[in-house]
């Protein structure tokens, strides 16, 4: 779907807040291959620029002008990467030594003035940034959680369709040169527009934003995007298979697919994923540790993006017929009309009360407003007046469509078991 | 700039209120004056020796068992936060809350103060804990640093909290029911309510506590007898960690310090490890300048651990032990301190601290941490950073024995 977005800056008023955020978000469409190099431009742009070319020299120039937090993050929402630089300033009043002036130039010359020599970024920090990225890896897995889940995905998603996988990760990592990480900038940076969001104190919002305007100038006042944020996965054939580990549990791995996705089926996968794992409800653990006592834990997701649902719960290897009859129970258990309702009155009463305990936090209203904005986010409140007018038969023939694809029995190594 | 208010009941139970109309919330935790390290004790002159595990074991209990049924179920099911956490020296308990504050806080008082104990439910309890202790096993730092608490302390500190599976299977109701009357008393308790709770909290905890029944016993905690030295100076760690890094803690013995002064302290080594050991220090520089190491040096600071002593540690990724060892540790022995980073990390620290006072639960928290941390009982407000000086850091800074480290390395051959 192509989206026309403003490149006005965007201002929300706080009340009552003694700091300002200025978010700046640019958006691309996402390539696993460009992974890395986003990987590796975001911590050089978040450790030097041509003023502060080492990072002991940033990281002392953030705290003498008394920025609060300056960072560059992403997100991969199906075909979509967003890129966001973040500052957080006080308000400008609140102290004396505090120029705002100098932050958004700080800010404007870390994502526009990259430290560069001959259209690359440094080869030295672009060396020392992929050598620790590569040492980081040492360790993997670190966790039994990790290696669950990487394992996993190798098997539901063999034909990399998804997020890019580890092999692939390192391998990218390994062959990437300075000159590919620069393009990217390039492309993602320096080539593109962005949207601007600054909100908190506006105290001082005419200072704000004729600084801001005179730093980050672009010459579009509206650009398009093409906000295809689904990657709708077809159905793969069922397999499963068993592997034996070296940890101390168990873990069984459940894939479910959602045959013919379609946008409209968001909000119900949102729904059903609640009704499985969220706190009001929480069905997968309520019949697995609350009625049975068989695990300790259980993990539950569910992508939108990819149409799909992950069950993983860590068990002892002699209750696992009793586990995988139960979990199949769960979903039975919500086609009949008594559980249905009961689940749904329960999770309007919590979206409810969701609602107004994010009233609480002054930043949450800003911070949904500009996710709705930018990734056409569902909102608490979406949420909950499509949860209202749910039916039981639209639950019902949901259901029938999600389907069991992948399964994987991990066996824990037979000294603790 | 706080509404905190401090109440001592009769019964010896503290309570901690900082009242906001204005919010939809509220927070209530109950802390129980007792944890992992409380396994040894006297009850009426008669020592009382268990298993580490027990105040885990016991936390999961009365959550599960509760008079009401499995009470982190019920609560969930009632859209009310709840959760439990056991540490060395405390079991916490709380709830938080958008709706039915009081309903919901009886019920967290009589999961605390109104228990049932039956072996069939104590046996049902085990199993979860047991898949508990597995899973935290598979991480593998935990040998790490549990091989780094041995080489500083005498006693029994890192990893002592789930305890080992074949003690819980052995544990019977009488060990939880010996712990629980031990430690489970008003006057080992505090309670500590933020947000918006109803005006007349006070009597309701009062009436309350009036219907609980504590068994009549004495009871004396057995003192910690801590050496002053590391227990191993450089200790060599094998494990399956695949990096090479070393770990060096400083035992620092803070029992002639007054409370006020440790909590400065806390403050003051906010700045000093910062400046010198952060990624604006010059140290950091050199050591990737001069390709000692790929990462920034990670450095911890642990105020409250066994008796009254202060752990810093630094842990480096590199190969060049000695050299970068040697470079910690003399930076560690020569603070620099400097006017114009001291006066920029105070003007951080104001804008921060102006910041956390719009979240209420900041405040009860550090009003909390002072308390359990160093028996001090305030909120550390605007003033009180703008008065701390390179003056007063310095004088502290030589009450202070930095001599005494433990250093273990994990060396990988590729």
């Amino acid at each position: 779907m192509i989206q026309k977005f403003s490149t006005k800056p965007r201002f929300i008023k706080v009340k009552d807040v003694n700091k300002t955020i200025i978010r700046l978000f640019y958006l691309l469409p996402h390539k696993n291959s460009d992974v890395v190099s986003k990987i590796i431009m975001k911590r050089i742009l978040s450790s030097c620029n041509s003023i502060y070319t080492n990072t002991t020299d940033f990281k002392r120039n953030i705290k003498d002008l008394l920025i609060m937090d300056y960072d560059v993050s992403s997100q991969t929402i199906g075909n979509v990467c967003v890129i966001v630089f973040r500052l957080v300033i006080p308000k400008s009043s609140l102290i004396d030594d505090f120029s705002l002036e100098n932050s958004i130039k700080f800010f404007y010359e870390s994502i526009y003035k990259p430290f560069t020599n001959n259209n690359s970024f440094d080869e030295e920090h672009f060396k020392w940034e992929k050598d620790f990225l590569l040492e980081r890896e040492k360790d993997y897995p670190n966790s039994i959680n990790q290696f669950a889940a990487d394992t996993f995905e190798d098997f539901y998603d063999e034909k990399r369709n998804q997020d890019i996988h580890y092999d692939e990760y390192i391998n990218n990592l390994k062959t990437i040169t300075n000159k590919d990480v620069y393009k990217f900038y390039k492309k993602s940076i320096i080539n593109n527009n962005f949207i601007c969001y600054i909100y908190g104190n506006l105290d001082d919002k005419k200072n704000i934003a004729s600084i801001f305007n005179k730093y980050f100038k672009q010459d579009k006042k509206l650009f398009s995007f093409d906000c295809n944020f689904y990657k709708f996965q077809k159905l793969i054939e069922y397999k499963e298979k068993k592997i034996k580990t070296k940890y101390n549990q168990s873990v069984v791995n459940l894939y479910y697919q959602v045959d013919n996705m379609k946008e409209d089926d968001v909000l119900l996968l949102t729904t059903l994923y609640y009704f499985l794992a969220s706190r009001e409800n929480d069905l997968i653990y309520e019949v697995l540790r609350n009625k049975h006592n068989l695990i300790y834990n259980s993990y539950v997701t569910h992508s939108n993006i990819y149409a799909s649902l992950i069950i993983r719960v860590f068990f002892s290897i002699e209750d696992l017929k009793t586990i995988i009859d139960l979990i199949n129970d769960t979903f039975e258990m919500i086609k009949k009309e008594d559980n249905f309702n009961l689940y749904k009155n329960r999770l309007i009463k919590a979206l409810e009360y969701d609602i107004l305990s994010q009233k609480d936090d002054l930043f949450n209203a800003p911070n949904d407003k500009i996710s709705k904005y930018i990734t056409n986010y569902d909102s608490l409140s979406d949420k909950l007046k499509f949860v209202k007018k749910l039916s039981l038969n639209d639950m019902v023939k949901f259901l029938d469509r999600i389907k069991l694809t992948r399964k994987m029995i991990m066996v824990a190594g037979d000294m603790h078991e | 700039m706080s509404n905190i208010k401090q109440i001592n009941l009769d019964n010896g139970l503290k309570i901690v209120l900082n009242r906001d109309n204005k919010k939809h919330h509220v927070h209530a935790t109950i802390i129980v004056n007792a944890g992992a390290n409380n396994n040894e004790f006297y009850v009426n002159n008669k020592k009382v020796i268990q298993p580490y595990g027990v105040a885990h074991f016991l936390e999961h209990y009365l959550i599960e068992r509760s008079i009401y049924g499995n009470l982190s179920n019920i609560f969930s099911k009632d859209y009310v936060n709840s959760n439990g956490y056991t540490s060395n020296d405390r079991t916490v308990y709380f709830i938080d809350t958008v709706h039915d504050f009081k309903e919901n806080f009886i019920k967290l008082l009589n999961l605390v103060n109104n228990p049932k104990f039956d072996e069939e439910s104590v046996e049902l309890t085990k199993k979860p804990i047991v898949a508990e202790i597995n899973r935290k096993n598979d991480n593998k730092n935990i040998a790490f640093m549990d091989c780094v608490f041995k080489s500083v302390f005498k006693t029994k500190y890192f990893n002592i909290g789930l305890g080992n599976p074949d003690d819980i299977l052995n544990m019977n109701i009488n060990t939880l029911k010996d712990f629980y009357d031990a430690f489970y008393r008003p006057e080992n308790q505090m309670i500590i309510l933020t947000g918006n709770f109803p005006k007349n909290i006070v009597s309701l905890i009062k009436k309350e506590y009036a219907n609980f029944n504590y068994k009549k016993i004495k009871v004396k905690r057995v003192p910690i007898i801590e050496n002053d030295k590391v227990i191993k100076k450089r200790s060599i760690y094998s494990g399956e960690l695949k990096e090479s890094f070393f770990n060096i803690t400083y035992k620092i013995n803070l029992s002639k310090l007054t409370p006020l002064e440790k909590n400065k302290l806390d403050y003051y080594f906010g700045y000093l490890l910062q400046t010198n050991f952060g990624e604006e220090s010059k140290l950091f520089n050199y050591l990737i300048q001069n390709k000692l190491s790929l990462y920034a040096i990670d450095y911890n600071f642990n105020p409250k651990t066994v008796g009254d002593y202060l752990l810093i540690s630094f842990v480096c990724y590199t190969n060049e032990f000695d050299k970068v060892i040697k470079l910690i540790n003399d930076k560690f022995n020569n603070l620099e301190i400097e006017d114009k980073t001291f006066t920029t990390w105070k003007n951080q620290s104001i804008i921060g601290n102006i910041n956390n006072f719009e979240k209420i639960n900041w405040i009860t928290d550090n009003f909390i941490n002072n308390v359990l941390l160093y028996n001090l009982y305030q909120v550390d407000d605007v003033n009180f950073i703008k008065n701390l000086n390179i003056k007063e850091c310095k004088t502290l800074l030589n009450k202070i024995d930095k001599s005494n480290y433990s250093i273990v390395k994990n060396i990988y051959n590729k």
